[in-house]
């Protein structure tokens, strides 16, 4: 381990320390909370975004997801949370599975059927049976109210995210995803199974967000489809993850800690010109920092590649 | 070098055709490919070269004939299901995957391989510094010369160990140093069993590296033979020598 890898490992772990203190500490709950969900989000998109080159415009479909399970199984069918949580994964999973044959589109065909998509699902909730979903009321879950349980809840999958593209990127699947990424049809000449190798990928990139989902549910204690279903989550994830530096392991985990302080920073300021700042930041981004600050780095002092990669 | 009496050719092509709307790229080609062996396929431009080679890897599938190698047909495989079997290939321009490093570009043929990672990542290592890369195995792929990505691409089918290479116009637009690292790379794969088949404009290393030359003419086979033989045949010389 060199002294960059040493330094990054223990700035992480005093990051981590201070997390798990915050509860303790006179500081907002939600700001932490949402901070480690937006790391999270940033962290699975960068799988099939970064790695992959595939960008799911309507990813806020696997998030929404997550909430509705959690919400629908405590609410209707008395599941426990923790149980609920875990299906809101599976059927996230499940659901990119059925939605795995729009793989074979790339580009923004790709990015507008899956806007699509989301677009059908927020829709298909909020028209199921008022009984299920409660409409475009929504379903409350005051009862189940544990912020405290369900921010370590938030902090224990972050960290798992982390160490999921941690792992991603230093196996074999990263390599074959990077390659995929660059060059499909020269990846599968080289004998990389393309369709399985990129199902992979999506299918972990869709179970995050959709356990986020339902622990996010369980924070807030309340779900509706227009914001389970908000694309503004598919926005802020995307330039969350872009301007930390897609394709890198610790890039979207800066983008988002930066990026989420300083859109909290602008809402408690300039709430009505909360969206305008944030997309002049996009427009400022993709002139001046198309690769991130990760990206950037790395293209400045490649030595950081051990660290950033 | 003559194939062996009794002996299955490594590859055999027979009867093979592809169009692209009315155009028949490959009309009826049949070629039998011995093991061990450098097999040149020349022709002007639009003869069905490379047509023939994506055929043979799965990027194109033919409309009628069979390919088959080592009695294993080939025609309805995917790509990464040839290269498993055995077979690699070059591009006629390099692909190299650009945002990944030159040392994983050279291991990319082997991730599913049993060997031990760190094993592979050191023959990956005293590949590149054979063909005097050893200092460019952390750079991007993009980062490279062409000829320098067109190395990377032998180097892979070297590292998969593929039994037959598919070489599309390696020497095209590669520094004379380059092209001499090629040669030596082509003969010293050669001696230890590799197959290989060549496209290239580049006659003087089809003559210095080919057993026998096959020469394509709008999708069918006008010649074949060692380089006396095609240098004097007069169709080969109207179609493609001038």
């Amino acid at each position: 381990m060199n002294r960059y890898s040493a330094l990054a490992w223990a700035s992480i772990a005093a990051g981590l320390a201070f997390l798990f203190v915050v509860p303790l500490l006179p500081v907002s709950l939600p700001y932490f909370f949402y901070m480690m969900f937006w790391i999270t989000m940033a962290c699975a998109f960068n799988i099939i975004y970064g790695f992959v080159g595939y960008l799911p415009f309507g990813y806020v479909m696997f998030y929404g997801v997550g909430t509705y399970v959690t919400a629908v199984l405590w609410s209707r069918f008395h599941v426990p949370i923790p149980a609920a949580i875990l299906a809101s994964g599976c059927i996230g999973t499940a659901l990119a599975l059925a939605v795995a044959p729009t793989l074979r589109l790339r580009g923004i065909y790709f990015a507008i059927v899956n806007f699509a998509m989301a677009m059908v699902l927020r829709i298909l909730v909020a028209n199921l049976p008022f009984e299920w979903s409660g409409g475009s009321f929504g379903i409350t879950l005051s009862r189940a109210y544990r912020p405290l349980t369900s921010y370590y809840f938030m902090l224990g999958l972050m960290v798992l995210s982390g160490l999921t593209v941690l792992w991603v990127s230093r196996s074999r699947l990263g390599v074959a995803l990077r390659c995929i990424r660059d060059d499909a049809a020269a990846a599968s000449v080289l004998g990389i199974n393309v369709p399985v190798n990129r199902l992979k990928a999506w299918m972990i990139a869709a179970a995050i967000p959709s356990v986020a989902g339902g622990i996010e549910a369980w924070f807030t204690a309340i779900v509706d489809p227009a914001t389970s279903f908000n694309m503004m989550v598919t926005a802020k994830t995307i330039v969350y993850a872009m301007f930390g530096g897609l394709g890198t392991v610790i890039g979207p985990v800066f983008g988002a800690v930066f990026m989420y302080g300083l859109d909290d920073f602008i809402w408690g300021r300039f709430p009505v010109l909360n969206l305008l700042v944030l997309g002049l930041m996009i427009v400022f981004l993709i002139l001046f920092m198309p690769r991130g600050i990760a990206g950037t780095a790395l293209r400045k002092w490649p030595r950081l590649r051990q660290v950033v990669k | 070098m003559p194939e062996p009496m009794g002996m299955e050719p490594l590859l055999k092509i027979k009867d093979l055709e592809k169009s692209f709307g009315g155009v028949k790229a490959l009309d009826g080609i049949s070629l039998d490919i011995p093991e061990n062996s450098v097999t040149a396929v020349i022709g002007p431009n639009g003869s069905g070269k490379t047509t023939f080679l994506n055929c043979i890897n799965g990027i194109y599938v033919p409309e009628k004939g069979s390919i088959t190698y080592r009695g294993k047909s080939l025609v309805g495989r995917k790509p990464h299901e040839i290269a498993v079997l055995g077979i690699g290939r070059t591009f006629q321009v390099a692909r190299v995957f650009k945002k990944i490093s030159v040392i994983d570009n050279v291991l990319a043929p082997v991730l599913r391989s049993k060997k031990s990672p760190a094993r592979l990542r050191e023959q990956a290592v005293q590949l590149l510094k054979r063909v005097g890369m050893g200092d460019l195995a952390q750079q991007g792929g993009g980062d490279l010369s062409g000829g320098q990505q067109k190395l990377i691409e032998l180097l892979r089918a070297w590292i998969a160990e593929s039994d037959l290479i598919l070489l599309d116009e390696p020497f095209a637009g590669v520094h004379p140093e380059l092209k001499a690292r090629f040669y030596g790379e082509i003969r010293e794969m050669r001696r230890t069993g590799k197959t290989f088949v060549l496209i290239s404009h580049d006659m003087k290393s089809v003559y210095a590296l080919s057993d026998e030359i096959v020469v394509f003419d709008l999708g069918k086979i006008i010649a074949r033979g060692k380089e006396e033989e095609i240098k004097a045949d007069k169709r080969v010389i109207d179609a493609y020598l001038g």
